[in-house]
């Protein structure tokens, strides 16, 4: 039962992660596909060579029109990578430890600490998180907050939810990690 | 009591729970003992602050200049996984190994490629140890120097661009100084700044190195004869070509169009994911797994940095909320003599943290709180800057604490002993301390060169 919990709720840290995992790819594109137009549009040499012949300031009118929402787009994936990944990189055991002390603890102390971390230290970050953003998140709702560069995409209400789920996220990731220290504890007892 | 919660946060963060979780969770329970405590007029415990919580978070996820880390942290993954340092580290003993004191020369010189390329403490120095800790051995190496080598150029990374940790101290330097209302900076000054110290670092360790080759030939000894033989001419500069250029073109690339100000440090970070894996897929070492590893552990290693960023926001909220900001500026401006008393004491601080904390904690945490006090005074946020991230580097290599000792010990032979370890650093630990003095100085070290590619 326990054992189905623990794998129940890494699992979605974990499948959350990989899923993410690919917006790192698309983020380097669109970062490019900002970058190299900009930079171009701007070179007074490349436009000198007039390839194909092309309508440059309809190019560059088009490209000012969509470059507000690109950005925009760059942003949210930035932000949902870390947002998404902090449970990801909790259950790979990626946050870094002061660990002069606890690296020759026994097993035993180990748990006890994580145990004790989570209780008094994790839930509480968390649940405080949670609770503040509740009003800030419910108030981007109400007016259907969208985005404060002109022509930027409509859904900054959207990327504000995420500070509430991310703290339901890292609440369900703490769980397991705490059940499994309960069974580091046990399994020790009993063998 | 906003003192005595920075005291406590430290033994806390001793026992080995996570750093963002300790210091958020240990800051919260401060609040709630404020809280309580200001009902009977114990404390000055100013609520207010901590209505700011959600929006400081979502600014941090707004934030345009960090975007540069996840896809530098790709970079690196990409360039790691690629092999590349093995490579590069192969080609430059090749052509260095005739010489005595060669492959000394070769450490030095990969880690400062490499250091641009990862740039987090620890990866560099395990790698470096891995790589050529048994070769210099096997070669004769007195361990004290090479185990020194290994240690100093893993620490390079925090210095030289495009290192992560320069990019999150332009950060918050940036927002310091808008606090101050002092001159600005940015990430691209800051790494324009950190190129001329960092070189010099680099110049010096070489230097070093080169007196020991001259003055103890048999501490480091170059390979014999017989091997140089087994590699033609030929066959050398074809493996110089193919190992060690492109990496050096692509972090001249990358940097060059920062700090000649054709990129944003986003942009170019990006480039140089795109350069990073056109260059894997030329040596052959591209595929769906490197990349799948590449991305994932991007996610984790972005993730485990910007929970240390929100857990320093929720602790620095609840600092202020104790009035601790007024009593640091206090404290510093009731110091006596100039300014300089006040960096000096700061730096000395930094020093002693850093045996505990890692540079993105001592980022998120110290700097936001003493910067705008320093650079109010006058202080010049770009060579601050430097200034840290060198007394940092140097708090790293410094025994018994040193966090690159600590790696290196982790992947050292057993025959290796600690006190050669401790001996080997010392002279570095010179050389931190003399590049320290002079930009002390003379700090156009660090400001001359951005001054003239940022008017």
């Amino acid at each position: 039962m326990m054992n189905k919990t623990i794998h129940f709720l890494e699992s979605i840290s974990e499948q959350s992660g990989r899923l993410v995992a690919w917006l790192v790819l698309l983020l380097v594109l669109l970062t490019l596909s900002v970058a190299i137009p900009r930079y171009l549009l701007s070179n007074e040499w490349f436009l000198g060579l007039n390839l194909l012949s092309l309508d440059w300031s309809e190019i560059r009118s088009n490209y000012s029109q969509h470059v507000n929402a690109m950005n925009d787009g760059i942003q949210y994936m930035h932000a949902i990578i870390f947002m998404f990944g902090l449970s990801y990189a909790m259950k790979s055991g990626d946050h870094v430890r002061i660990d002069i002390l606890y690296r020759s603890m026994s097993a035993r102390r180990q748990a006890w600490v994580n145990i004790i971390g989570i209780l008094l230290l994790f839930y509480p970050t968390f649940i405080f998180i949670l609770i503040m953003s509740w009003d800030y998140v419910l108030n981007a709702w109400s007016i259907l907050e969208s985005s404060s560069r002109p022509g930027g995409l409509p859904w900054l209400y959207l990327l504000k939810s995420m500070l509430l789920i991310m703290p339901v996220m890292m609440i369900l990731q703490g769980t397991a990690s705490l059940l499994r220290n309960i069974q580091t504890l046990i399994n020790r007892d009993a063998s | 009591m906003a003192l005595l919660m920075f005291a406590i946060v430290c033994i806390v963060l001793m026992m080995g729970f996570p750093v963002a979780f300790t210091l958020a969770g240990t800051a919260l329970l401060f609040a709630l003992l404020g809280n309580w405590m200001n009902a009977f007029d114990l404390v000055d415990f100013q609520t207010a602050f901590l209505n700011a919580t959600s929006s400081r978070i979502f600014g941090i996820m707004q934030n345009e200049t960090l975007v540069a880390v996840p896809l530098f942290i790709f970079m690196g993954l990409i360039l790691e996984k690629s092999r590349v340092a093995e490579n590069l580290l192969e080609t430059m003993a090749a052509l260095f190994g005739p010489l005595r004191g060669g492959l000394g020369f070769s450490v030095i010189l990969v880690g400062t490629l490499m250091a641009a390329s990862t740039g987090i403490v620890g990866a560099t120095v395990v790698t470096m140890g891995l790589l050529s800790l048994p070769t210099m051995l096997k070669r004769g190496y007195d361990p004290a120097i090479a185990t020194g080598t290994i240690c100093a150029s893993g620490t390079l990374g925090q210095i030289i661009p495009p290192s992560i940790v320069l990019i999150l101290l332009g950060d918050v330097l940036t927002n310091a100084a808008n606090k101050a209302g002092s001159i600005q900076t940015s990430v691209g000054e800051l790494f324009a700044a950190a190129l001329l110290p960092g070189l010099l670092l680099v110049s010096l360790y070489l230097l070093y190195l080169a007196f020991i080759a001259f003055t103890r030939p048999d501490a480091m000894p170059a390979i014999p004869q017989e091997e140089r033989n087994a590699r033609s001419k030929k066959q050398l500069l074809k493996q110089v070509m193919v190992a060690l250029l492109p990496p050096l073109l692509l972090i001249i690339s990358v940097l060059g169009s920062i700090i000649g100000g054709l990129a944003a440090p986003t942009e170019a970070a990006s480039i140089g994911a795109i350069g990073s894996i056109l260059l894997a897929m030329a040596q052959r070492q591209f595929n769906l797994d490197v990349l799948k590893y590449a991305m994932r552990r991007t996610v984790a290693i972005t993730s485990m940095v910007f929970m240390i960023l929100i857990g320093a926001t929720i602790f620095s909220l609840v600092f202020r909320s104790f009035g601790g900001e007024e009593l640091v500026t206090d404290l510093l401006k009731d110091l006596p003599g100039s300014q300089y008393t006040a960096v000096f004491l700061i730096m000395l601080l930094m020093f002693l943290l850093g045996f505990v904390l890692d540079f993105i904690e001592i980022t998120f945490v110290v700097v936001p709180i003493v910067a705008p006090v320093l650079l109010a005074m006058g202080i010049h946020p770009t060579w601050l800057g430097i200034m840290i991230a060198i007394n940092l580097q140097t708090s790293f290599l410094t025994p018994p604490f040193g966090f690159s000792l600590f790696y290196l010990r982790g992947v050292a032979p057993d025959e290796v002993r600690t006190e050669q370890m401790y001996k080997g650093v010392i002279p570095f630990i010179g050389i931190q301390i003399l590049v320290m003095a002079s930009l002390a100085i003379w700090p156009q070290l660090a400001t001359w060169l951005p001054g003239i590619m940022f008017q």
